[in-house]
């Protein structure tokens, strides 16, 4: 049978149009930024202070790239980055999925009290300074744990993982306790292993925090070499923009802040459109089945 | 059910009941170090008595004995203070560094530069607690309230936000302790201006950088070769010149780069940066300032106080606070900036645009005037460099024309301070807290210091000739210092050594801070002096804290309605090109921001401080 093509109305297609117009719009004004921040980072200083770089470079050059990435100290903040993204996330999840499980289960005894204790934690925190105090008390200033440690654990993340947890079959679980598992077993090796799409989605949510996250490191890291590069970036942008210290003030050229920008959100960038899906399924995963 | 309802909501109470209590613990516990902190100064009690009422004396402390040469030996541990200071034992104190991107700090700081210096010469090491300078006062604000922050805290701001929190030391009631502070203080009649950081207790929290004289650091950067070729000798117009003689001359300067081609008869000539919303100055910027401050008054970006808020300023005449938006002083400024920008003159950007588009208009040649600070001008020296070529342009810092006044914009003489944490009042004894803020004392206000941080160490880094003129040895150069590099085996002194950082040099001589100014620094600073005057500082206005609170909260109204007929009246905008026939409308609007409760609270406040 021939397919019959739905005539479209001409208000529809009015409709269509100015919609496409639209977000064309929104999105050159979104992409904008981006493209005159790359433009930058490929120019030269002269070139920026005279104001002639628009959407393309001008006198093209990488030396600013060579020099930035010559210098050791940005490969090393990039570096730290890159190990407290990997740990912070492989440790974010195990924990989280280690509590998220359990309070999947309505049998948990004290869970009707456990559930809103933590939901509390959403809206009420216990404020930066008790926080801090909390972290150097326990001796985690200016240690790898201290920048970790805040964030492995996000409560709405938890709150995602246990509505799929309790999407998974009783009778599995009850099957594998069969053949002799406990309940660490069951966890590990069977509902793990079946919760791999929401895993990879909180993978991706606790990856970006951790890389995007310069907050808890200017709290808990004092050693200059143990910053992580969302740190250094901060740093950077708020010297140029801090005018209480004009006695002393420096200039950063305009050309290294835009290199450093976009060495730092190059990655992430790159990998959102092929990772965008899991973030909109990750939302999905948790939300629709609660 | 009921029941484990009923438990958990008493469970709860308890948790809550029993939070009161530890934050009532936590109060006492403070309220107790402070009473230790008290008596500990009981020794010299009569002395902060007085100095709460203004005067700074010097005390002896236990042990102490005078070597009749300017420096003091404390028998009881074991020191010798006053123009130089050196422990028998070795020290550590805690300290927090402010590490600027611009010279890093290195090993070689400590192996070869200022901190073994420093350990050298009072034997005393430094524990640094080293935070970026971007960082810098969250950091403090941070370690501060969390009772965690090393002992000595300096480049510090402001002080007033940490001294419910008992986080810091009251300074004040330790200074007679401190000579070279207390001698500062004489020598340069600088009472009354300390006097201005007491607080509501009578009390002042941070030692600030005390300077001899204060110097203008804002100005204007002119194109000297358009201003001549325009017919204008501004060296001698200079001088006298008021608001209005300026725009006249900026007139003529246009014209003239209109005439030659430079720029088109719709282009302005005077475009400026620190007065957009993203320089971090806030809308008016320091342009406003500097403008108000030559007719007495204030606008936006002032003195980082609270009357900053209201715009108001001290009447000498009638001993009282005033709104200056409702000055005739005020409404003249209005019409002179107005007039700029209704004559092509001032571009109406300038309080929108960013700091470095401005930039990129001055360098490029489009603009013939641009503000400037110390700090700034070498920088944009060498950028207008770069665009137009050495030798096809002049540069020129001018005098700021007058308002009804001669004062210059800047008349502090005071500079960031240095806070002291509790906790080393809480750690210590008497004795060596004293100990502490005497070293404190000479590495912030002594001779011996001062030139140390900023210049190294004589003979090795620098000399002085027969004259009093100081230079760097061969080897160096420094950029902190503006002195150039001369040939390729020069090293930076700052980003090697560590001297003439941001962390030390605060106070001095006026010789000693001009010291390292380049001729055309000095040659602006001798005009300034003679021709132009310090304007009065204003009282200190010590507000409780529910008063602090209530002027902050009718003053961000106040501000915002403030700032949007400026900005009006300035970019000239349709409908506010008559400023006469807008002024009833604007004070009616002021007024219905709570302008006159805010004067008023202040009024009342200075009175009942007298």
């Amino acid at each position: 049978m021939a397919s019959a093509k739905i005539k479209q109305s001409n208000a529809y297609r009015v409709f269509t149009v100015c919609n496409t117009v639209l977000m064309a719009l929104i999105s050159a004004v979104m992409l904008y930024p981006f493209i005159y921040l790359i433009a930058q980072s490929f120019s030269s200083a002269a070139a920026i202070n005279a104001g002639e770089v628009g959407l393309l470079p001008v006198d093209f050059n990488v030396d600013t790239y060579k020099n930035i990435l010559a210098g050791g100290e940005f490969v090393r903040y990039y570096g730290n980055t890159i190990v407290y993204s990997v740990l912070g996330t492989a440790l974010a999840l195990l924990l989280s999925s280690m509590l998220a499980y359990p309070l999947s289960k309505v049998e948990l005894k004290g869970n009707k009290i456990i559930g809103p204790l933590i939901i509390f934690t959403m809206y009420f925190g216990g404020g930066m300074i008790p926080s801090y105090v909390v972290m150097i008390t326990l001796g985690l200033r200016d240690t790898v744990a201290g920048f970790l440690f805040p964030g492995l654990i996000s409560t709405y993340y938890v709150i995602l993982m246990r509505s799929f947890f309790a999407t998974i079959p009783k009778e599995l679980e009850e099957a594998g306790e069969m053949d002799g598992l406990n309940k660490i077993g069951v966890f590990f090796r069977i509902a793990l292993p079946l919760s791999m799409p929401i895993m990879a989605t909180m993978a991706l949510f606790y990856l970006v925090q951790y890389w995007n996250d310069w907050f808890d490191a200017f709290l808990y890291l004092d050693t200059k070499t143990k910053i992580p590069v969302a740190l250094h970036l901060r740093n950077l942008i708020s010297t140029a923009a801090n005018a209480e210290d004009a006695g002393d003030s420096i200039q950063v050229a305009a050309n290294i802040k835009s290199c450093a920008m976009v060495l730092t959100a190059a990655p992430i960038i790159c990998v959102y459109p092929f990772i965008q899906k899991y973030f909109v399924q990750g939302m999905m995963l948790g939300g629709v089945k609660g | 059910m009921k029941t484990s309802k009923k438990l958990l909501s008493m469970l709860l109470a308890l948790v809550m009941l029993l939070s009161l209590v530890a934050c009532g613990g936590g109060n006492s516990g403070s309220s107790n170090s402070g009473n230790s902190g008290n008596s500990g100064n009981s020794g010299g009690s009569s002395n902060s008595s007085a100095n709460n009422g203004g005067g700074e004396e010097q005390a002896p402390a236990p042990g102490d004995v005078d070597n009749g040469d300017g420096t003091f030996y404390n028998e009881e541990l074991g020191y010798t203070y006053g123009a130089t200071f050196k422990s028998d034992e070795p020290l550590t104190y805690t300290i927090m560094f402010n590490d600027n991107d611009a010279y890093p700090i290195k090993d070689s700081w400590k192996t070869d530069g200022i901190f073994k210096t420093i350990t050298d010469m009072t034997n005393v090491s430094l524990d640094l607690n080293e935070v970026n300078n971007a960082s810098y006062g969250e950091k403090v604000g941070l370690l501060i309230n969390a009772g965690t922050a090393p002992y000595i805290i300096p480049k510090m701001y402001g002080d007033a936000q940490y001294v419910n929190g008992g986080g810091i030391v009251a300074v004040s009631d330790w200074v007679q302790y401190m000579p070279n502070y207390t001698g500062m203080i004489d020598k340069y009649d600088l009472q009354a201006d300390v006097d201005l950081n007491r607080q509501a207790d009578g009390k002042y929290y941070r030692l600030e950088g005390l300077k001899e004289t204060a110097l203008q650091d804002y100005s204007l950067l002119i194109r000297k070769d358009l201003f001549d070729a325009a017919g204008y000798d501004v060296t001698e117009l200079e001088k006298t010149w008021t608001w209005e003689d300026f725009a006249e001359v900026l007139k003529g300067v246009k014209e003239y780069m209109v005439s030659q081609g430079i720029i088109g008869a719709n282009d302005y000539i005077w475009s400026d940066r620190w007065c957009g919303a993203t320089s971090g100055y806030g809308t008016g910027g320091y342009l406003l300032r500097l403008i108000a401050h030559s007719y007495g008054i204030e606008c936006t970006w002032s003195a980082g106080n609270l009357t900053y808020n209201a715009d108001l300023y001290y009447d000498e005449a009638a001993d009282e606070f005033k709104m200056s938006a409702g000055t005739d002083e005020f409404k003249q400024m209005l019409k002179v900036v107005q007039g700029m920008v209704k004559d092509g003159i001032l571009d109406p950007e300038t309080w929108t645009q960013d700091d470095t588009v401005a930039d990129s208009k001055f360098y490029t040649g489009k603009t013939a005037l641009i503000g400037t600070n110390r700090s700034m001008l070498v920088a944009q020296d060498e950028a207008v460099a770069e665009q137009l070529g050495a030798g096809n342009y002049e540069l020129y810092e001018i005098l700021l024309p007058m308002g009804t006044t001669s004062y210059q914009d800047d008349n502090s003489r005071k500079e960031c301070g240095v806070c002291i944490s509790s906790s080393a009042l809480n750690d210590m004894s008497e004795s060596e807290f004293i100990r502490l803020m005497r070293f404190v004392d000479w590495l912030f206000y002594s001779d011996e210091a001062l030139t140390m941080t900023k210049w190294g160490v004589e003979g090795e880094t620098y000399t002085v000739d027969a004259d009093g003129n100081y230079s760097l040895t061969p080897g160096y150069y420094c950029g902190g210092l503006t002195i150039p590099q001369t040939s390729d085996d020069q090293v930076d002194m700052r980003i090697e050594l560590g001297y003439a950082g941001g962390n030390y040099m605060y106070s001095g001589s006026r010789e000693l801070l001009a010291s390292a100014f380049s001729a055309d620094l000095r040659d602006f600073y001798d005009r300034m002096a003679e021709y132009r005057t310090l304007r009065p500082q204003a009282p200190a206005v010590p507000l409780e804290e529910d008063d602090s609170e209530m002027v902050n909260m009718w003053g961000a109204g106040f501000k915002t309605e403030l700032e949007t007929w400026i900005l009006r009246f300035c970019m000239n905008q349709d409908g506010y090109q008559d400023i006469d026939a807008k002024w009833d409308e604007f004070q009616a609007a002021l007024q219905g921001q709570n302008a006159q409760n805010i004067i008023d609270m202040y009024n009342n406040a200075y009175q009942a401080s007298k």
